[in-house]
């Protein structure tokens, strides 16, 4: 395994991600977009509530820390 | 006429915080206080938002009658992508195996990568509990 191969299954991983979006489209929404999973996703006060702490943890990582 | 001035000023707006953001560097104060100002207007959207759900009398319910979008490919992309990330996680050298964390520290290097990112983190939070 080299370096170039494992970008090459990262592109290969977010293409995956984007061609969900891209389904959903095709399917005029009979499949989830990202919009739709997120909606899902925190459809609850709970699970939104925990999506918050997540969403603040990943700032806190990625930008201050 | 007004409500596309206004998206214009929140998008100019959001775009500028963000390349604000992705000037500043990590373990600065700076840093700490862009990201944590970030929280306040997300926040109160997500506080808005569910005021409104709990006014609304099918709050949390869907609608009769109506299906759901299938989530099954995200499912299954999601588990590709944390299996992947898994695998690059404990496999070594990082250099060969970079993980999302690293991926990321190297689009950061610039100033423009990481205010994307941030704009991009701060797109998801809208996503995720500000609607």
């Amino acid at each position: 395994m080299t370096r170039p191969i494992a970008l090459v299954i990262w592109a290969a991983t977010a293409g995956l991600l984007a061609g969900c979006e891209l389904l959903s489209l095709a399917t005029r929404r009979r499949f989830a977009g990202l919009l739709a999973l997120t909606s899902r996703l925190s459809s609850t006060p709970g699970r939104r509530l925990l999506l918050a702490l997540g969403w603040m943890w990943l700032g806190w990582h990625l930008f201050a820390r | 006429m007004p409500r596309v001035g206004a998206v214009a000023v929140v998008v100019l707006a959001v775009g500028g915080y963000s390349w604000l953001a992705g000037g500043t560097r990590p373990f600065t104060l700076a840093a700490d206080v862009l990201t944590s100002l970030a929280y306040l207007p997300v926040g109160l959207i997500a506080w808005r938002a569910a005021r409104r759900a709990a006014g609304s009398p099918a709050a949390g319910s869907p609608a009769a009658g109506s299906r759901s979008p299938r989530i099954a490919a995200w499912v299954v992309a999601t588990a590709v992508a944390a299996s992947w990330e898994l695998t690059t996680y404990v496999s070594g050298p990082r250099r060969v195996f970079p993980t999302v964390s690293s991926l990321y520290d190297l689009a950061a290097r610039t100033e423009a990568g990481k205010a994307t990112a941030f704009l991009c983190w701060l797109l998801l939070g809208w996503a995720l509990i500000g609607r």
